[in-house]
C-alpha cells in the first residue's frame, strides 16, 4: 500500500484552491502529491491510503480542486476504488471527497 | 498695600494679557487631535463633520437597521470626500461585531485620505470592550493599560492570499478559552477560511481591493469565544444576481429565499446550475451540527439570524457581508491535540 499523511507529508495548515490563493492549495497537494502518489499506487498495483487527520482543517475547495482533478484524469469509479480514506476527526471529509472525485470538471 | 503708577499698570496688564495668550496656546497645542492616522497638524484645514454613534451599536437584529444606516452614512460621507468626527461617548451597548465593521468601514476610506477622529465612550464596559476589541491596533488612539493585555484580536488583510497560519494560531488559542486546552477545531478553521474565500474570490472586482476583517473576543468567565467576519465588498445576493444568478432570480422568492438557499442546500440544488462554490453551505454545515452556534449573517439587504430564526429585509443595506457566529461549552466539542 502507498500512503500520504497530509499533515506529516504536505502541510498542517492546508490552503484554498489554486496556486494563486496562497501557498498549500488543493492544486498544489495534487501536482506535488497526490497524483504523484496515486500513480505509484496504481503502478505497484495496490490501494492508496489518505489519512487527512492532524491538520487544522480544510475548505472545500482544498478538497474539490485535489480530488476532482483526480476524478476526471482517471474514471472516478476506478479512483474510489483504488484509495483507503481515513477521516476519524471529521469523518464527513470522506462524503465531501467523493462527491467531489465524481465531479465534472468544466 | 503700594500704589502702582500708571506705567506699572499699563506693564501689567500687558504681561498678564501676555500670560493669558501663552496658556491659551499651551492649551490649543494640546487639545491637537488624534486622528486615525497621527496628530493632526495645528494649521490643519480640515473640517470634520460630527458623526454621533447609535447608543446600542450592535448587530443585533433589534439595533440593526440604526447601526447599519450609521455605516452607510460614515461610508456615503466618506466616499464625498469628507473627513469625520466619530462620537461615542453616548454607547451604552457595544458589541465586538458592530466593532469590526465599523472599522472596515473606516479602514477604507483612511486608504482613501479621509480621516476620523473621535471620542470613546464613557461607559466603563463599554470603553474597555472597545479597547479590548483590537480595534486600536489599525486606528491610532491610548489604551488604558488594564485593556491593552487583551486576547481579543482581529485579523484582516489585503490581498488574496489567506494567512493561513495566523488562523490556525488563533483559532488553537481561541479553544483554550473554551475547553481550557489549546488545540485544533476542524470546523472553525473550515468555516472562516470559506468566508475568507468567498471575500477573496467574489466579493470585489478587483484584488487590490479586497479587504476583510475577522475578529476573536474572547470571554474567559463563561468559556466562551465570538467570532466575526465583515468585508465591505458586493456582498452575497450582488454575487449571485450579476453573476450565476443572472437569468435565474425568478427561481427565488425574494433575497433572503437566495441566501438561505445558499447556506442550506446550496444554489445547484434549486436551479441545477452547476456551482463549485460549497462554501456557504459548508459554514451552515458546521452550524447544523453544533459546532458553532449563533449563526447571523448580514449581507446587502438580508438579514439572518439562524438561532432565533430571523429573516429579515433590511430597510438600510449592508455593501457587503457580515457574519456573526460563537462557540462555547454547549457546543460539540472539537479540540484536538496540536501535532506539530
Amino acid at each position: 500500500m502507498v500512503e500520504i499523511n497530509i499533515c506529516d507529508d504536505f502541510t498542517d495548515t492546508p490552503g484554498a484552491r489554486t496556486y494563486d490563493d496562497g501557498e498549500f492549495s488543493g492544486q498544489e497537494f495534487y501536482d506535488k502529491i497526490l497524483l504523484p502518489k496515486y500513480e505509484e499506487a496504481l503502478k505497484k498495483k495496490v490501494k492508496l491510503q489518505i489519512d487527512l487527520d492532524g491538520t487544522y482543517g480544510y475548505a472545500s475547495s482544498f478538497l474539490n480542486e485535489a480530488f476532482s482533478r483526480l476524478g476526471n484524469k482517471y474514471k472516478p469509479n476506478e479512483v474510489w476504488d483504488n484509495l483507503i480514506l481515513i477521516s476519524n476527526e471529521v469523518p464527513k471529509y470522506i462524503d465531501k471527497i467523493k462527491e467531489y472525485i465524481y465531479e465534472k470538471r468544466k | 498695600m503700594k500704589k502702582l503708577s500708571p506705567k506699572q499698570k499699563k506693564y501689567l496688564l500687558k504681561r498678564g494679557r501676555r500670560e493669558l495668550r501663552n496658556k491659551k496656546r499651551i492649551r490649543k497645542t494640546r487639545s491637537l487631535r488624534q486622528s486615525t492616522s497621527g496628530l493632526i497638524p495645528q494649521n490643519h484645514s480640515f473640517s470634520f463633520l460630527d458623526l454621533r454613534t447609535p447608543s446600542k451599536f450592535k448587530l443585533e437584529y433589534e439595533y440593526s437597521e440604526d447601526v447599519i444606516g450609521y455605516i452607510n452614512k460614515i461610508k456615503a460621507l466618506g466616499r464625498s470626500g469628507q473627513h469625520m468626527n466619530i462620537i461615542m461617548d453616548d454607547i451604552v451597548e457595544i458589541g465586538e461585531g458592530a466593532i469590526s465593521m465599523l472599522l472596515s468601514v473606516m479602514e477604507e476610506l483612511v486608504r482613501a485620505g479621509i480621516v476620523f477622529t473621535g471620542t470613546k465612550p464613557k461607559d466603563k464596559t463599554c470603553k474597555a470592550i472597545l479597547e479590548k476589541s483590537g480595534f486600536f491596533k489599525f486606528v491610532n488612539g491610548k489604551v488604558d493599560e488594564s485593556n491593552s493585555n487583551s486576547k481579543n484580536t482581529i485579523l484582516n488583510t489585503g490581498d488574496n492570499n489567506t494567512p493561513q497560519s495566523e488562523l490556525a494560531f488563533e483559532i488553537a488559542k481561541s479553544m483554550e478559552t473554551i475547553w481550557e486546552q489549546k488545540g485544533r477545531s476542524p470546523s472553525v478553521y473550515s468555516c472562516v477560511f470559506e468566508m475568507m474565500r468567498n471575500s477573496c474570490d467574489h466579493a470585489f472586482k478587483k484584488d487590490n481591493q479586497i479587504r476583510w476583517h475577522f475578529a476573536l473576543s474572547h470571554s474567559d468567565t463563561d468559556n466562551t469565544v465570538k467570532f466575526s467576519f465583515v468585508d465591505n465588498g458586493k456582498g452575497i445576493i450582488k454575487t449571485f444576481t450579476e453573476g450565476i444568478l443572472k437569468n435565474f432570480v425568478n427561481l427565488f422568492q425574494d433575497n433572503v429565499d437566495i441566501i438561505e438557499t445558499a447556506f442550506k442546500n446550496g444554489i445547484d440544488s434549486r436551479t441545477g446550475l452547476s456551482w463549485r462554490g460549497k462554501g456557504l453551505p459548508t459554514i451552515f454545515d458546521n452550524y447544523s451540527d453544533n459546532h458553532i452556534k449563533n449563526l447571523v449573517v448580514i449581507s446587502n439587504n438580508v438579514y439572518i439570524d439562524f438561532d432565533r430564526s430571523i429573516r429579515y429585509k433590511l430597510k438600510n443595506a449592508f455593501s457587503g457581508t457580515y457574519y456573526y457566529w460563537k462557540v462555547d461549552q454547549t457546543c460539540v466539542k472539537e479540540c484536538f491535540p496540536i501535532k506539530k
